[in-house]
Parts: C-alpha cells; structure tokens; sequence
C-alpha cells in the first residue's frame, strides 16, 4: 500500500513498460556523465594549468584553492540541499553581506566582546533563513521570489545599519577564523571540511538526504509517504542562512574590514557550483559530490587562469560555457528518463521497517527514491 | 433560512474574512512601508517640494538630485556629507542616489530627476555615452545638469572634474623612485584593473610612470578588481605564481586591503614587508591609517572628499543660478605617503569628523 501511495505516476509507467538494456546503460552512462563527468572536466584543466604554470602543481597553491572554495562550499552545501528538494536560496550573498555588517555593528558600535557578536551574527543568519523557510515550506510562497526579495532586503539593511561606514580591524582573535592554521591546514578549509563531512553524512547515511530527493521529486507522494516535507526544507534554510552568515565571517576576518561588499555575487556562484555538479534545478536528483566537484572546479578555474594571467572574464566565459553544457546534459537526461522500458528499472520490492531499521514512512520513500538512486542521489 | 442559504452565508462570511485578511495584510505592509519610508526620510529627503528659489524656472523645485552610482564606497560619507552641509547652507534639499554600480538603475533615478523637475542634477556616470539622452532630456525641460570625476560630458552645464593622469604620475614617480632606492631598480609589479571604467584606466597609467623612473620593473600580473573581496583572491594566486612580487597598484584603495591581507597570509618577514609597496587612490580612512602605521601600503592618491561633495554642490548652484564662473571645476588629488605623515593624518583626522 505504501507503495502504491510512494511511487509517483511516471515510476509506475516505467514499470509497465520494459526497456532495453542499452537504454539502462545509456541513462546511467549520462548519469555519470554529469557527476563524473565533471570530475574528469577538472582533471583535465587541472592538467592543463600544470603544463601551463609551475607554480600550479604546488601544495602551496592547493591550499590557495582550497582556501578560495571553502567559503563558497560551506554556503553551497545546504544550497545543494535545497536545491535537490526543489527549493532554492538567492539571498545568501547579500546575507554574508549583512552578516559582515551584522557583526561590525555588534562588535564595534555596541562593544559586543567578539564571542558574543560572532554568536549573534550567526543567529541574524539563522533567523533571516528561518524567515525565508517559513515562507516557503509552510506558507507555500515561491522560493525564487522570497529568496529574491531576502537578497535585496538583506543588502538594503546591511547598508542601513552601517550607514555605509566599512568597519575595520576586529583584532588578531577574529582573524584566526579567517587567516589562522591548524595542523597545516587554513582555518576556512577545516570548517569547510566538517561542514561537507556532516553534509555528507546527512544526505547519504541518513534519511535526510534520501527525504529531500523526495520532496524534489515528488513533493506530494513524499508527504503521503510520512517525509516531512516542510518542517525539513524549513530547517536546511536556517542552516542556509547560518552557513551564509558563516562566509560573511570568514571573510571579514580575512579581511579585517566588515565591507557590505562582502557576499557579492557569492548566490550566483553558489547556484553555479551546485547546478554543474549536477543537481537538478527543479529538484529530485543530484549528489554532494558532484557539488563538490563543482565547487572545486570553479576555485581551479578562477585559480589557474589567474596563475596564467588571463583576464576574468574569460573565467566567467569557462564558466558559463561548462553550466550551459551542464544544462543541456541535464534536457538529455530528463528525455532520456522519459524513454519506454522492457524491464522494471526499479526494485518494487518495499523495504519494510524491520528489514531497513528505519521508521516505516522513511522505507517507503527509499524504494520510492531508488528509481533515482543511480542518477546520482 | 434554508441550510443551502445558511452554508452560502457561512462561505460568503469566509470569502469576506478572507478577503477582510488579505486587506488587512496589505494595509499592514503599506503601513510597514509607509513607516520605514518615513524612518529613512532623512536620507533620502523629497520633502521639499514647492519650495521656489527666485533664480528658477518655473515649473523647478527647488532640490538637487546627486547621483554618486556605488553608495558602498569609503568615500561615500565625506562626499555626502560635504555635498549637504553646502546643500543646506545655500537652500537646496539633496536627492542622494542609491544605484549601487547599475547603470539601468543610475539612468532610471536620473530620468525620475527630471520628471520630478529638479533644480540641478550633477551625476558621476556608469556609462558617458548613456547620458547623453538625458542630458537632452534635462535641457528640454530647463534642468541644469553636471558632471563630476574624470571627464566633461559633451553639453554639460558645468563639472567637477578629477585630475586623475596627475595623480597617476605622482603616484607612479614616487613607486618609481622606491623601486631604484629600496630594490635596485627591479621590481615584479601586479596590476589590479578596472578596463570598463576611464578613470580606473587614467588611474593605472601610473604604471608607465614608474617604468619610466625604473625601467627594471616589470609587470608580472593583472587582474580586474576594485573592492577587497574581490583583490584577495586573484592577489593570493598571484603570489603563488610571482611570490616575488613587490608592487602593487590598485586603481583604488578599496583594494588595497585585500592585496594587504593576502599578502600577509604568506607570514613574510620582516625584510620581505619592508620590500613590498601596495598603493592606490582615492585616500580612503582604513588606507591613511595603514600609511600611518607604517605597512606595505605605502601611498595613495587621496582626493578631499569632503570639499569634493562641497564642489560638486557649489557648482551645480552656481550652474542653476546661470553663473559663468564656479562651476567648471578641476580637482587635484594630494599625494600621499609614508613621507608625508602629517598630511595623512589631517586627511585621516578630517575623514573621521566627518
């Protein structure tokens, strides 16, 4: 019966119906295509830049890149989250932004002692994201306009509360979140990693990530299948709007100035990283790690054509150029989705809570979901 | 009352609580609106209209729109502020702009000036080309409009204009001579760019300058930039690829903090910070005060920004008022650095009153 209830209408027609062989590999082939295929896109102009500069193949300038993605990864690990259940989050650039505004008010205005206005910062990002949650998980509001209007809000108040005054020089505490080194490793790319390991094992070793690829894919057969399908978009923009907060942080101390400039743009590179590693932009299908390729790929190719000496612009040019071939792998894909089959693509058989270990609602979105387990999730 | 009847008035009351609802949270955002509009009436200031100077045509009120497009600058405040403190001595009210460096938005605010029949209008433009349209437009309705920073707009009615080549060669001389005294005459120089912007590019001539004072520099790098966010990066790559960089210029001190930081990343020592010379221009406070503290940011072509502000206003008047002098104005910049500490800290003193 919860099957029944779990499947959506297009899973149940690919059951009806058989397909080849040939078509099973060819989708998966795609599938991997766009994770894995980004993987080999930065293999190779990570080759590329190696011939091209000596100085590329370095550890020091794997630290340089690695510190470069850090901010844009933790922002697009939620993002990613997001994205994949279908939501999506515009307002994180201008959310670093008033996070950075946020924090100098707080620590240089009212003579907050750094800990406390470090915490409160953190909470302007957590609120404006349960803000943004609550309007969309529950008030059924459209994510691009709430997200929209949070982007420009967020960069309206950020200027308002500084007066358009840049604070400066938070001292050498705070700039440990930023510059510091631990173990050999910058402090940026230590929360970066914690925060991807705990990404990662929300989406793959718990139902989370499971239950989001449900919601993305079938909002209303994951709610009749017991996945909590507001309360947890709800929750991921919180952590959106924290780890958002975060990045306008770990910028301000590096550089010891809390400028509203901070976070520009960041939304657009965040959408970037997470759409060319693959996650669908209507949700349903995608993995983290093809978000970290695509946050890497993009810290590599604005890093390798800096080392060469090539203008910007040809960077943003690369980048389009890769999220367009993205785009159009992904209208294969759907088509190819679409194409009759001979044989069940899925297991139909249902994973009862006493054979998964997990709550029975969570099973039933399991089998609902591992129609898409090989495209990616 | 039949039941039918009844369930009708129970969904008709429903319609009307719905609808009662929807009216409420719609009053309650144009009173939210209305109140935040009313907070911020101060900075934005159309109050002011109906108030008539004799000077003017009719049909003007009697108010300035001052269109300076990226309000996130360091600058801005000293601007603003010197632009109003003539703005109220003389009787004008002060439109400020908040285009944020979109020229659709500047040329929107500028077009809403005209209709609204402002007195003068003196703007800073994303695009000189793009202004020319409205400059007709201002002129059709009699309004006096000007331009300020790097170049007179054809049929202006007046300017402020930015001696930015000076500037330039001072700033670019003066690395230079560090150059030959401090590194030999050798040096591996990295430029941060801004090629859509005249003044960004006047600004970078300096680099010939210097090259002309010590043909032994070369430039290593360049990359696009002008806010710290965006030096850091491309100067932490730079590093990696040129760690033996040693000159900086930034076409703006905006910059200058983020190529300080990155810089700073690379824990150099003591020696290496005293080979190092960062430079930009514009003289904002953060950039004064590490000439002052003794950093690699070693100079700046600092405009007075306040008296700029002041300029900018004085001249539009003297424009409206249909003045011949007054209101062609060329502004120099001051050279600062590490030589010149005192002149740093009256410019810093001076910022932070303001």
């Amino acid at each position: 019966m919860y099957a029944e209830v779990a499947i959506d209408e297009r899973v149940k027609s690919r059951n009806a119906e058989p397909v080849s062989r040939g078509n099973i590999y060819t989708l998966r082939r795609l599938g991997a295509a766009q994770g894995g295929g980004l993987v080999v896109a930065l293999i190779g102009i990570s080759i590329y830049f190696s011939f091209m500069s000596v100085a590329f193949l370095t550890r020091a300038n794997f630290t340089v890149i690695l510190l470069q993605s850090s901010i844009l990864g933790i922002v697009a690990v939620p993002g990613a989250m997001l994205l994949v259940s279908g939501a999506l989050d515009l307002s994180v650039g201008s959310l670093a932004g008033l996070a950075a505004a946020s924090f100098g008010t707080f620590n240089q205005i009212f003579g907050i002692p750094l800990g406390w206005s470090i915490v409160l910062t953190l909470a302007v990002g957590a609120t404006w994201g349960l803000g943004n949650g609550i309007l969309v998980s529950y008030f059924r509001c459209s994510p691009v306009i709430v997200t929209l209007a949070g982007y420009s809000a967020a960069a309206g108040v950020a200027q308002l509360i500084t007066n358009e005054n840049t604070r400066y020089s938070f001292g050498p505490a705070f700039a440990v979140l930023g510059n510091g080194v631990e173990f050999g490793i910058p402090v940026p790319v230590i929360i970066f990693s914690f925060v991807f390991v705990v990404g990662a094992y929300a989406w793959y070793r718990t139902p989370i990530g499971r239950h989001l690829i449900g919601i993305g894919a079938n909002r209303d057969a994951a709610m009749a299948a017991g996945v909590p399908v507001s309360r947890l978009p709800c929750i991921i923009y919180v952590l959106s709007g924290t780890a958002a907060a975060a990045g306008g942080l770990i910028l301000t101390s590096q550089l010891n100035a809390a400028s509203v400039q901070i976070g520009l743009g960041l939304e657009l590179q965040v959408l970037t990283a997470i759409l060319l590693g693959g996650v669908a932009f209507n949700g349903g299908r995608g993995s983290l790690w093809g978000t970290l390729a695509g946050i890497l790929f993009i810290g590599v190719l604005n890093n390798g054509l800096t080392l060469i000496n090539v203008g910007p612009y040809i960077a943003s040019i690369c980048i389009g150029g890769a999220l367009l071939l993205a785009a159009v792998l992904d209208v294969v894909y759907r088509h190819l989705e679409n194409v009759p089959a001979r044989e069940p693509l899925i297991d139909t058989h249902v994973d009862t809570q006493e054979e998964s270990g997990h709550d029975a609602p969570h099973a039933i979105s399991v089998t609902a979901g591992s129609s898409r387990a090989w495209e990616g999730g | 009352m039949t039941s039918d009847n009844a369930n009708e008035g129970v969904e008709s009351a429903r319609v009307i609580s719905r609808r009662t609802l929807l009216g409420g949270m719609a009053a309650g955002g144009a009173a939210v609106v209305a109140g935040a509009l009313s907070g911020t009436a101060g900075a934005t200031t159309r109050s002011a209209t109906g108030v008539r100077s004799s000077g003017l045509a009719p049909g003007l009120q009697k108010f300035i729109g001052f269109s300076q497009p990226d309000t996130t600058a360091a600058v801005w405040p000293e601007l603003m502020i010197g632009a109003q403190t003539v703005a109220n001595k003389l009787g004008y009210t002060l439109l400020r702009s908040h285009a944020n460096s979109e020229l659709s938005l500047q040329l929107a605010e500028i077009e809403d000036w005209i209709a609204e029949g402002a007195a003068g209008i003196i703007v800073l433009p994303l695009d000189d080309d793009a202004m020319a349209p409205l400059i007709t437009e201002a002129h059709a309705k009699g309004i006096k409009i000007l331009d300020y920073s790097d170049i007179a707009l054809k049929h202006i009615d007046g300017y402020v204009i930015f001696d930015n080549l000076a500037s330039a060669k001072s700033v670019g001389e003066f690395a230079g001579h560090w150059v030959n005294e401090t590194l030999g005459g050798k040096a591996e120089v990295a430029l941060f760019t801004r090629v859509i912007s005249l003044t960004c590019r006047q600004r970078m001539t300096s680099i010939n300058w210097l090259q002309k004072v010590a043909p032994g520099a070369k430039v290593v790098a360049s990359h696009d930039g002008v806010f710290s966010p965006q030096t850091i990066g491309p100067m932490q790559s730079m590093l990696v690829a040129h760690p033996n960089i040693n000159v900086v210029i930034c076409n703006s001190d905006e910059g200058c903090d983020g190529v300080l930081q990155a810089f700073m990343e690379t824990k150099p020592s003591a020696a290496r910070q005293k080979e190092m010379f960062i430079c930009g221009f514009d003289g904002s406070a953060p950039v004064l005060e590490a000439i002052i503290d003794g950093t690699p940011i070693r100079a700046t072509g600092a405009l007075n920004c306040f008296a700029i502000g002041e300029a900018c206003v004085t001249a539009t008047v003297a424009a409206i008022e249909g003045k011949s002098t007054g209101r062609w104005i060329n502004f120099p910049y001051q050279t600062v650095t590490y030589e010149t500490i005192p002149l740093a800290k009256q410019l810093l003193k001076l910022a932070e009153e303001t």
